[in-house]
Parts: structure tokens; C-alpha cells; sequence
């Protein structure tokens, strides 16, 4: 029913991951939010004296070309990936539940335009469609963002459909209305907030896949611009010294890898906490 | 001679090449208690989703106090005045409203009560008549057994001061501990109240307790009709007769007697 456009990472179920991943998830977080603060080097200081250094001593995680402390840098980039990760979720969301909630009271007509909208979008790979209109507003974050909510919308409303079809379904919304409950307070509610818990695991997940998608926008070059610090950027910048060295372009990849790791264990152990069809296994 | 209050006229629901129910007929009079009878799958939930507007009908009509319920105007007035009691009162209740909310929501949908205070005090006396306590205001349907779930279905649909209450099977989801209980809730509330209440069920023993006239539905058809002296004392159809032959007689011996005069009219 759902297409899903994003990367997933499937891990086998663990319940100490589930554990985990709450915490961590938050770590990773509190870093985006104060990381400009923990650097330990001026993440934009050109000395091109350190060029290139090893991670060792004095650099934890090495210098770029530019003689940049890579550790400073990747804390001061999470903010602009972890961060803007979560607003464009948080809008992509919300235009989804939107657009849901409006087929879902509006009678067929409107499902039938609102769904076939969505399906024109679906038909197009996420990745392209965010590339193409990223780069068509001109290569800059916030692009990078209006691109991903355009395409992250659709397969949020298909999902949100479905839940809000099935919360519908159910007796204690039958029976609001036969008591005569208008529809607007009846989404309100009755229909929304009995749904919003399958969102939240939905959302969660996506955060992990954004991640992801933002930093390859970032490493074709459509994201943020230099000299900011940008994960996808950092990796780029990285590419042609993978040979001689490999720290410029691996550190911030696995950070990448790790924070996407991180926020989809987090999404599925939400979900095992919130999905009563999933029990404790 | 009492007024009709509820008509159905002619209701057909096919699903596919399934005919779910076909021209049911039938009329619930002002101050009388109507059973709907029959065994699963005869149709039963399918005319009262017809008749509540949850389900649309494929040919047929539902009239309310004399008019058909077309256009706005009439079926707001039918959402005030006629409220339903549902099966299963683990799924009829609102998981997250409290038990204000649920039961004070008519009140404030329909303008009776427009200030909190005013629903507050109103469910606090609902409660009370339906057998539960103010304490239990700011409570989740979570906390409550089966039966005190029903309670507040019930202290729902009477707080807009319905004139028609439908039941669909309301005790049949409830342990027969408490069964007795709810049906007594119903009949004192539709008395004092002066309801007219639709009631829905497949157990003969609590609609002969409560039910004026019966209804008997057949594989999507009506089967009989009549009071209830009619149908329990005389009844025409043989669907009728067998349902009533399956109800059992809650003395030992005299069960025994009917079996075995069964089996031997079998023969």
C-alpha cells in the first residue's frame, strides 16, 4: 500500500537494540543542537600549514585540504543535517496529514483527486524529483529542504490514508457519528488522535532516510554551499584524496551511516513500543 | 392507537451477489420497545446500519416522526433524537476521551450544555442513573469492566434526551453475569424516559423480558411479525419455531420433556 521512497536499514530485532536506540537517538540529537559548542577548533579556520593531517593528537579526526579540524566541522555540520533531517520530516508530515485528513472527510471526489495527485508524484523516484527541483531553486539548504518536503509528501499521505480509512472504520467513530459529531471535530478528535501513533513511527523512520537522501543532495552539489559545514559536502570535498587520505572523505560518511543508523533503530523501537500487533517480541 | 416514529419501507442491501437484507419492512411506534430477532448472519446489523444512515441502502426508505430522512435539516434532527447503544462497548468507546468527554460530547455537539461546567454537572447526574459514580468522571475507558463500559454507552446516548434508542445487541458482548444488569439499566431508563427503544438481539429470553412487538428476521427477510403474545404463544413462521425451540428452559426436567418430545415429532 505504501511505496516507500527512502532507504531503509533493516536490522534483525534485537531488544537490547530497542534500548538502546532511545538513548542514542537522543545523543545524536543533543550533539546537532550544541555541537557548534563542543568543537574544539574554529570549524571554518583555513590553515593550510595543517593540510591534510592524520587523525592524530592535536586533530582527533584529521584536517581537510584546507588544514579544517574535521572534528569541528562535523559537529557544526549536524546541526544543518540532523536538524534540517527533522524539519523537512516534520513538514513533510504535516502537508501529508493534511492532504489525508482532506481525502478522508472530503468524500470520494476528493480522495480520488488527492490520491491521484500523490500518485503522480510517487511516479517519479524521490531522489530524482528532489534533485530536480533542488537544483531548478538554485543549489542552497533551503532548496535542499523545499525539494525533500515536495517529495517526502506523497508516500506520508498514501500512509496516513490508510490509517485514518481504518481509525474510521472503527466503532467509537461509527457511533460519534450517529450521535451527529461534525466531520471537522470528528477528525479532531476522534480520528486523528486515535491514528497519530503509527505517524509518529513513520516519521521517525523517515528522519533516519532524509539523513541520508539531504547528504547525497549535499555531495552532488545541490545542498549547502562551501564553506559551510555540511556532511554531504565534507564527503565530496573528500573524494579525491581517498588514496592518500582517507579520513576527509570517510569520517564524515560514517557519520552519515551512523546517525541514519541511529534514528531508524530508533524508529523501530518506537514502534515496537507503540504497536500492539507487535507485542514484546 | 400509537404514532409511528421510525419507518423502514423496502430496505435492500446487496454486497456483490450476497443480498444482505431484502425488503425489510417494519415500524417502531412512539413509547413501544421493537425487537429485531434473528441468528447471525440474518440480516440484523445490516438494517440498522441502513437505518442509522452508516450503510446506504440500494433501494428502500427510512422515515423519522413522518417525514423521510432526506437532506440536512431532517437527519440533523434524527442525530439528536434518535441514539444507539452499540454491540461492543470495548470498541464503542473513545480510547482516549475520558469519560466527561465521551459522555458530555453530545451535550456540547448539539448546543444542550455549552459551558463545561454545565456538562460536567449534567454527566455527573447521568452517571448517577445509569449507576455509576462521580468519580469516575476523569476516567479512561481502559479502566472499566465490560459492563460499566456499557453503562456509559448508555448514559451517552440518553444524555441528548433521545426519543428513539436504538440497541444493537447490547448485552451479547457482556458476560451473563451482567447481562441482566444493563437490560435493566435499558428498560428503567426507557421508562422513565419515555423512550422508544429499537432492540436488536439474538436471545429470545431477553427480548421476550423487555420487547412489546418483535420483528424476526430470516436470511434478509422478514419472517414474521406481531406482539409478542403473537409470536411467543402462536408462532406462524417455522424459522420462528425452531429459534424458539432453541431457547433453553431454565428447569432441568421441563428441558428434558422438549428435547425428547422433539425427537420423537422428528421421527
Amino acid at each position: 500500500m505504501t511505496a516507500m521512497t527512502l532507504p531503509r536499514i533493516a536490522l534483525p530485532r534485537i531488544p537490547l537494540l530497542d534500548r538502546l536506540a532511545i538513548p542514542a537517538a537522543a545523543l545524536f540529537l543533543l550533539i546537532a543542537l550544541v555541537g557548534p559548542w563542543l568543537a574544539p577548533h574554529d570549524p571554518y579556520q583555513v590553515d593550510l600549514s595543517q593540510a591534510l593531517q592524520a587523525p592524530g593528537p592535536g586533530h582527533w579526526l584529521g584536517t581537510d585540504a584546507a588544514g579544517r579540524d574535521i572534528l569541528s566541522r562535523l559537529l557544526a555540520g549536524a546541526r544543518t543535517t540532523v536538524l534540517s533531517s527533522i524539519v523537512v520530516v516534520v513538514f513533510a508530515a504535516v502537508v501529508g496529514i493534511v492532504v489525508a485528513a482532506l481525502a478522508a472527510i472530503g468524500g470520494r471526489w476528493a480522495d480520488e483527486i488527492l490520491m491521484r495527485v500523490c500518485d503522480i508524484f510517487l511516479s517519479i523516484p524521490g531522489m530524482i524529483l528532489a534533485l530536480g527541483i533542488a537544483a531548478a531553486l538554485g543549489p542552497s539548504l533551503r532548496s535542499t529542504i523545499i525539494a525533500l518536503v515536495v517529495a517526502l509528501w506523497p508516500p506520508f499521505a498514501r500512509l496516513v490514508r490508510a490509517v485514518l480509512r481504518e481509525t474510521m472504520a472503527s466503532t467509537y467513530v461509527e457511533s460519534a457519528r450517529v450521535m451527529g459529531v461534525p466531520a471537522r471535530r470528528l477528525m479532531a478528535r476522534h480520528v486523528l488522535p486515535n491514528s497519530l501513533d503509527s505517524l509518529y513511527v513513520q516519521a521517525a523512520l523517515d528522519v533516519s532516510g532524509v539523513i541520508v537522501l539531504m547528504s547525497g543532495l549535499s555531495f552532488l552539489g545541490v545542498g549547502a554551499q562551501p564553506p559551510s559545514a555540511d556532511w554531504g559536502a565534507m564527503v565530496a570535498d573528500g573524494r579525491e584524496f581517498v588514496t592518500t587520505a582517507w579520513w576527509v572523505a570517510t569520517v564524515p560518511g560514517i557519520a552519515i551511516t551512523l546517525t541514519a543508523v541511529v534514528f531508524g533503530l530508533f524508529g523501530d523501537a518506537l514502534r515496537s513500543k507503540l504497536d500492539p500487533t507487535l507485542g514484546d517480541a | 392507537m400509537r404514532s409511528d416514529l421510525l419507518t423502514a419501507d423496502g430496505l435492500t442491501k446487496r454486497y456483490g451477489r450476497f443480498t444482505a437484507i431484502e425488503d425489510v419492512s417494519f415500524t417502531l411506534r412512539a413509547g413501544e420497545v421493537l425487537g429485531l430477532v434473528g441468528e447471525s448472519g440474518s440480516g440484523k446489523s445490516t438494517t440498522v446500519r441502513c437505518l442509522v444512515g452508516l450503510t446506504k441502502p440500494d433501494a428502500g426508505t427510512v422515515s423519522y416522526d413522518g417525514e423521510p430522512l432526506q437532506g440536512r435539516a431532517a437527519w440533523h434532527r434524527f442525530r439528536r433524537e434518535a441514539q444507539m447503544v452499540f454491540q461492543d462497548p470495548y470498541a464503542s468507546l473513545n480510547p482516549r476521551m475520558t469519560v466527561a468527554e465521551i459522555v458530555g460530547e453530545g451535550l456540547r455537539v448539539h448546543g444542550i450544555e455549552r459551558t463545561a461546567a454545565g456538562r460536567r454537572a449534567r454527566v455527573t447526574t447521568l452517571l448517577g442513573q445509569v449507576g455509576l459514580d462521580a468519580g469516575d468522571l476523569d476516567r479512561y475507558p481502559r479502566s472499566f469492566s465490560g459492563g460499566q463500559r456499557q453503562r456509559i454507552a448508555i448514559a451517552r446516548a440518553i444524555a441528548v434526551e433521545p426519543r428513539v434508542l436504538i440497541c444493537d445487541e447490547p448485552v451479547s458482548a457482556l458476560d451473563v453475569s451482567v447481562q441482566a444488569q444493563v437490560v435493566n439499566v435499558l428498560r428503567d431508563m426507557g421508562r422513565e424516559l419515555g423512550l422508544s427503544i429499537l432492540f436488536i438481539a439474538h436471545d429470545l429470553a431477553v427480548v421476550r423480558y423487555l420487547c412489546d412487538r418483535l420483528v424476526v428476521l430470516d436470511q434478509g427477510r422478514i419472517a414474521e411479525q406481531g406482539t409478542r403474545e403473537q409470536i411467543y404463544d402462536n408462532p406462524q413462521a417455522p424459522y420462528t419455531r425452531s429459534l424458539l425451540a432453541a431457547v433453553p428452559i431454565p428447569d432441568p426436567a421441563a428441558e428434558r420433556e422438549r428435547r425428547h418430545r422433539q425427537k420423537e415429532s422428528a421421527r
